[in-house]
């Protein structure tokens, strides 16, 4: 560099007081919402279902689902949508209502937990085959294998040999899932790997460890956040989807796809049985395809301004 | 080109071998004893040993694993542990129906899907844009069981217009082939048409980018000529990926809309052998779907390179 050392500006990093830094983060994604107002409903509905789904977690369920979604009651049995039992009772006298709540449970803590196992697995799996040859060329292999299977399929075949538990529906999915995130990290990592700023790191004796941790890592984090949300809404949509073919989650905990399962056969008498529950399976798998989108958007650049 | 095709098609050796031990494996990762799983609650011993003999678990793994490639190669699929029909028979008598539906399904996906995918991109932002989007996003997300399940009750159990469930084969009535087959072929079109449309949006906005439209919209060419003679030309090769995608999407697609609209097809063979743990079959449909699958993506991938001679891997 051909800089005169005394004529250049003194270079120095100020971190602002972390109140201020709150105030800039708070008004930019005020401003992030405003300007996605798909991204700010996704995120309003999401928000509002894991509200509800935190609750009949608690002990003020009852305050929400005033009916306990497993109890039966012969002389209910079928009643259309009432004062009583907004969303009607079904086959058994349970409440529609209650049970829907209480499936929201079930679907979010599939999602997510799919959604993070994947996320992490994925990453790490990513980052390493980005990195190392010899584990790239079998651990894609495994993957390549694994998404050569069509998911639904692969999955009902695993979850009905494993049997039909909440764990196994949870990893299940995850096993279906991962390959997708593995190879979307490993392709950011083969493409970060070759810029100037990893090798001007490496050539300043950067450790693997630390070029892997905060060169590459954090530049994965994007398209990891978009494909999170795309697995959580994919991850929604399998544990109703092995609910509703009678493998899911077992019968005594209510899962939107068990719900509308049981509902199917009652179409002529009780169409309410499966409608609800459907409603809010769909809304909320839109609403986090609605975020993923908005996601999308304000996180890559290279995209923002195209819609 | 030549080599990358040799090489391609070589790739779905390894491929293969891996789709059969996985395959085979799910006997074998059944917690416990699959014997047992499928002879039920209420059997006994002997009755458990009988299966075992049936399934050969009682030999060595690996010569299992051999045994059952064999048979494999040789076409012999095994038979139902529960009603004792041969694989190849049940595929024979049910692949008809899922044929029938995921051509007129895809065929139905891919002439939505395109045309209203293309408008979207030419028209980025519009009005037109924003409503081809919400329709997509509502076709990815909604879940198919459940739309079908609506369809049913609105035109089959209130308006009557088609039958409720059941499939009639088009050799023996076309109409009633055509009354049972439009609403799943809906079902499937809508669910299908929504992952072309979002890829052909996104392949014809890449293209959009390039300089050459650029070139061409500077020297004044009208907007028809710029989509058509350069933009569809070369967008045209992305969008070939999508039948790859097309074919997973109705693959998943068949268990799901033959199961709400019970035909008796492959799809809800699945279905319903998965419930009673019919391991032969499940294992035979599991290999046989991932074969076709494996083959469509070969043939999606080759023509890719045929197509755009700028690939060259």
């Amino acid at each position: 560099m051909n800089v005169d050392a005394k004529t250049a500006e003194p270079i120095l990093i100020v971190t602002p007081p972390l109140a201020e830094r709150m105030t800039v983060w708070r008004r930019s994604t005020f401003r992030i919402l405003r300007a996605n107002p798909n991204l700010a409903a996704g995120m309003f509905v999401l928000i509002v279902m894991s509200t509800l789904a935190i609750i009949t977690a608690t002990p003020w369920a009852q305050s929400i689902a005033r009916y306990d979604p497993v109890k039966l009651s012969v002389t209910e049995r079928i009643n259309r949508p009432n004062g009583d039992h907004w969303f009607g009772t079904d086959s058994l006298g349970r409440d529609v209502f209650s049970r829907t709540l209480h499936g929201s449970k079930t679907s979010l803590i599939v999602a997510s937990s799919v959604a993070g196992i994947v996320t992490l697995v994925g990453t790490a799996l990513g980052v390493v085959v980005g990195y190392n040859r010899i584990a790239d060329n079998i651990v894609m292999r495994i993957m390549d294998g694994l998404m050569s299977f069509p998911t639904l399929v692969l999955a009902l075949a695993l979850v009905a040999t494993l049997g039909s538990s909440l764990f196994n529906v949870i990893l299940v999915i995850a096993i279906v899932d991962t390959p997708g995130m593995t190879r979307v990290v490993r392709g950011v990592v083969l493409s970060i790997r070759e810029r100037p700023y990893v090798d001007a790191a490496r050539m300043s004796g950067a450790s693997l460890p630390r070029i892997l941790a905060i060169h590459i890592a954090p530049n994965t984090l994007a398209p990891v956040i978009i494909q999170a949300s795309v697995f959580f809404a994919g991850a929604v949509l399998t544990e109703a989807a092995l609910g509703f073919l009678g493998v899911g989650t077992p019968e005594f905990i209510p899962s939107w796809g068990n719900i509308i399962a049981s509902g199917r056969q009652f179409i002529q008498v009780g169409f309410w049985i499966a409608f609800f529950p459907g409603v809010f399976l769909a809304v909320t798998v839109l609403a986090t395809n609605l975020v993923g989108d908005g996601l999308r958007d304000v996180l890559d650049p290279r995209l923002r301004g195209s819609r | 080109m030549t080599a990358y095709i040799i090489k391609r098609v070589l790739a779905v050796i390894p491929i293969l071998i891996f789709v059969g031990v996985v395959t085979f494996s799910l006997v074998h990762i059944a917690p416990g004893d699959a014997a047992n799983i499928m002879a039920g609650d209420y059997a006994g011993p002997d009755d458990v040993k009988l299966i075992r003999k049936e399934l050969g678990l009682d030999k060595p793994v690996m010569q299992q694993f051999v045994e059952w490639v064999g048979r494999t190669i040789r076409g012999d699929l095994g038979s139902s542990i529960f009603s004792g029909i041969s694989v190849i028979d049940l595929v024979r008598t049910r692949i008809g129906a899922t044929l029938s539906l995921t051509i007129t399904g895809g065929i139905l996906a891919v002439l939505l899907g395109i045309p209203l995918g293309v408008i979207a991109a030419w028209k980025a932002g519009s009005f037109i844009d924003r409503f081809v989007q919400i329709w997509a996003a509502a076709g990815i997300s909604i879940p198919g069981f459940w739309l079908g399940f609506i369809m049913i009750w609105a035109f089959s159990v209130n308006l009557r217009w088609f039958p409720v469930i059941g499939y009639v084969p088009p050799t023996e009535s076309i109409t009633d082939w055509i009354r049972h087959i439009t609403l799943p072929t809906i079902l499937l079109g809508i669910n299908g048409s929504a992952i072309i449309v979002r890829m052909t949006r996104a392949a014809l906005l890449e293209v959009f980018r390039e300089d050459y439209i650029r070139t061409a919209r500077s020297k004044g060419l009208a907007e028809s000529a710029i989509l058509f003679r350069h933009a569809l030309r070369s967008g045209a090769i992305p969008i070939i990926t999508v039948i790859g995608f097309l074919a997973a999407a109705l693959i998943t697609g068949t268990v799901v809309t033959e199961t709400v609209f019970t035909i008796p097809g492959l799809g809800r063979l699945v279905a319903e052998t998965v419930q009673t743990r019919d391991f032969p079959i499940v294992q035979s449909l599991l290999m046989l779907l991932a074969t076709v699958y494996v083959f469509v993506n070969l043939i999606v991938d080759i023509s890719y390179v045929v197509l755009d001679p700028r690939v060259r891997l």
